[in-house]
């Protein structure tokens, strides 16, 4: 690629056509704790667990 | 019944659970039996039984990256064996509310990290038309069940050639629409600004039919925009008026074999009443490149989320710093972790400018490569693979050789425009794919296109019962 002259080319950093996709910001239901915690290798009832990062 | 299921595409099966021949109930059954068969290693999960609601359509193979509630989605690595997600991607709910039930997982590369789906983290897959052979990759799975008759069909995902490539050694058809025309939400991510779903079937018309149910916009993928128009049945027969490039001929490497078909096949293209001319991508060679810092770049960013906190699989002795390291190691395979490695040095500060900036750049002369091309013609064709099907294994130590697989498919992916691979005859004994791209949002057109050309070549798609 560095044999070419690329001065003053435009990168493409996306293929399409479009700026700022907006939605409104409605609440709108989401999964629930227990199932986002269901496949997590080790959770609490409340949060996913891992080793403390203070213990050495 | 059931086994003349087994001769006939989608689209006809469908015909018949609709005039009640058969239910789509018994057609589930029989894909199931047919799937659980599987010799060739194409499926990693199979629908253990029959839904009550089987739905108005023959079931589907689905590539192991897309997100099914409930059922495993792995994208093919040891690092998310077991998962089963909580949420359904788009496409895949999509194909559901049309009537399409899911009937398995398929292998692929791992996170569509390959060419040949020897990457997978779940063993390889085996070309149906020669088990010693490579389906290709990274939907090799989804390829070699439709060719093996283990699926009535199937979709995949194209990130630098992972439908189109194992389509064309498969003999079967395979599509990358345009980016953006089917929503990437549930999709197990490589390369955000790359990836692309489509179908992988028997015929033209079976793609035509599953694109069109994928299609559409999606509030969860804000990249999504559906395709204009939708997508209607092809129904094309001659090719009058119709403008064909021609590129990549004269590439080192391509087997006479191939480009004896692929010739073949421009003659038939003239004999329809289309005509060719031969066209020029001055920077189609710089494609693989490219594609090999953005689509690692890309994926490095990607890939970060699996740390064995939130699902997947966990190592380590017992110390945050070990369980990050390990989970890691232990879980990808070799081909991610040297992606992930090149990715995150081709974005590291400092080098940022001199090798994804570059590559960008570069993304940007192919694209106006292509459009120059389509002042001209209507659409770009070229073989879809330099080669038929090559051996398991002989490219597994030459990364380098295995990149170049994608020679072909590499450029569309990079503008974003749409392309499909259809069967157009056998060399030594192997499908030989044609390559037909059409500017953005083509689809309707290259379908129709593809459709005419499949009819005049005759394509026995079938090769084993």
């Amino acid at each position: 690629m560095n044999e070419l002259n690329l001065e003053g080319v435009e990168p493409t950093s996306h293929v399409v056509d479009l700026t700022n996709v907006l939605r409104e910001d409605m609440p709108r239901p989401s999964l629930d704790r227990e199932t986002a915690l269901e496949q997590a290798p080790d959770a609490t009832d409340t949060g996913f667990r891992v080793p403390s990062p203070g213990a050495s | 019944m059931s086994d003349e299921l087994l001769g006939l595409t989608a689209a006809e099966q469908a015909a018949r659970i609709e005039a009640g021949d058969v239910s789509a109930g018994e057609v589930f059954d029989y894909w199931r039996g047919r799937a659980a068969g599987d010799e060739v290693g194409s499926y990693l999960w199979v629908a253990d039984e029959t839904p009550d609601d089987a739905g108005t359509l023959p079931p589907i193979a689905v590539k192991d990256l897309f997100c099914v509630g409930g059922v495993p989605s792995m994208a093919g690595s040891r690092i998310l064996d077991g998962y089963r997600p909580p949420y359904t991607a788009t496409s895949v709910r999509n194909l559901q509310d049309a009537g399409v039930r899911v009937l398995g997982k398929t292998n692929q590369d791992e996170f569509a990290m390959g060419s040949s789906n020897e990457n997978s983290g779940f063993g390889p897959v085996q070309n149906p038309w020669d088990r010693t052979r490579v389906p290709g990759g990274s939907s090799g799975g989804s390829a070699a069940a439709v060719a093996a008759g283990t699926a009535p069909w199937a979709i995949g995902t194209d990130t630098g050639g992972s439908i189109r490539q194992p389509a064309s050694l498969c003999g079967i058809v395979g599509m990358k629409p345009t980016y953006g025309a089917v929503s990437r939400y549930g999709m197990i991510a490589f390369a955000s600004s790359l990836d692309q779903c489509g179908p992988l079937t028997r015929d033209v018309t079976d793609a035509a039919i599953l694109l069109g149910h994928l299609q559409g916009r999606d509030p969860c993928d804000s990249t999504s925009l559906g395709i204009p128009g939708g997508v209607p049945l092809p129904t094309a027969e001659r090719l009058d008026g119709v403008h064909f490039g021609i590129w990549g001929m004269e590439e080192e490497g391509l087997e006479p074999g191939v480009a004896e078909r692929v010739k073949a096949t421009l003659a038939q293209i003239e004999e329809l009443g289309g005509s060719v001319e031969k066209i020029e991508l001055p920077h189609a060679k710089y494609g693989i490149p490219a594609y090999y810092v953005i689509a690692p770049a890309e994926a490095s960013a990607n890939l970060a989320r699996y740390d064995g906190v939130r699902y997947g699989k966990r190592s380590g002795n017992g110390d945050l710093t070990s369980l990050y390291e390990q989970t890691r190691h232990d879980g990808f395979g070799e081909e991610v972790r040297r992606r992930i490695m090149i990715g995150t040095y081709a974005l590291s500060s400092g080098y940022y400018e001199a090798y994804y900036g570059t590559a960008q750049k570069v993304r940007t002369k192919i694209a106006e490569d292509l459009s120059a091309a389509f002042a001209k013609v209507d659409f770009v064709v070229s073989p879809t693979s330099a080669t038929v099907a090559f051996k398991l294994g002989e490219r597994t130590q030459d990364p380098l050789a295995m990149y170049l697989s994608d020679y072909f498919t590499v450029p569309m992916p990079l503008a974003g425009i749409p392309a499909i691979s259809i069967p157009c005859g056998l060399s030594e004994g192997l499908p030989v794919g044609f390559q037909i791209a059409g500017p953005a949002f083509s689809e309707a057109r290259i379908l129709d296109t593809a459709h005419a050309l499949e009819k005049s070549i005759g394509f026995d798609g079938v090769p084993v019962g």
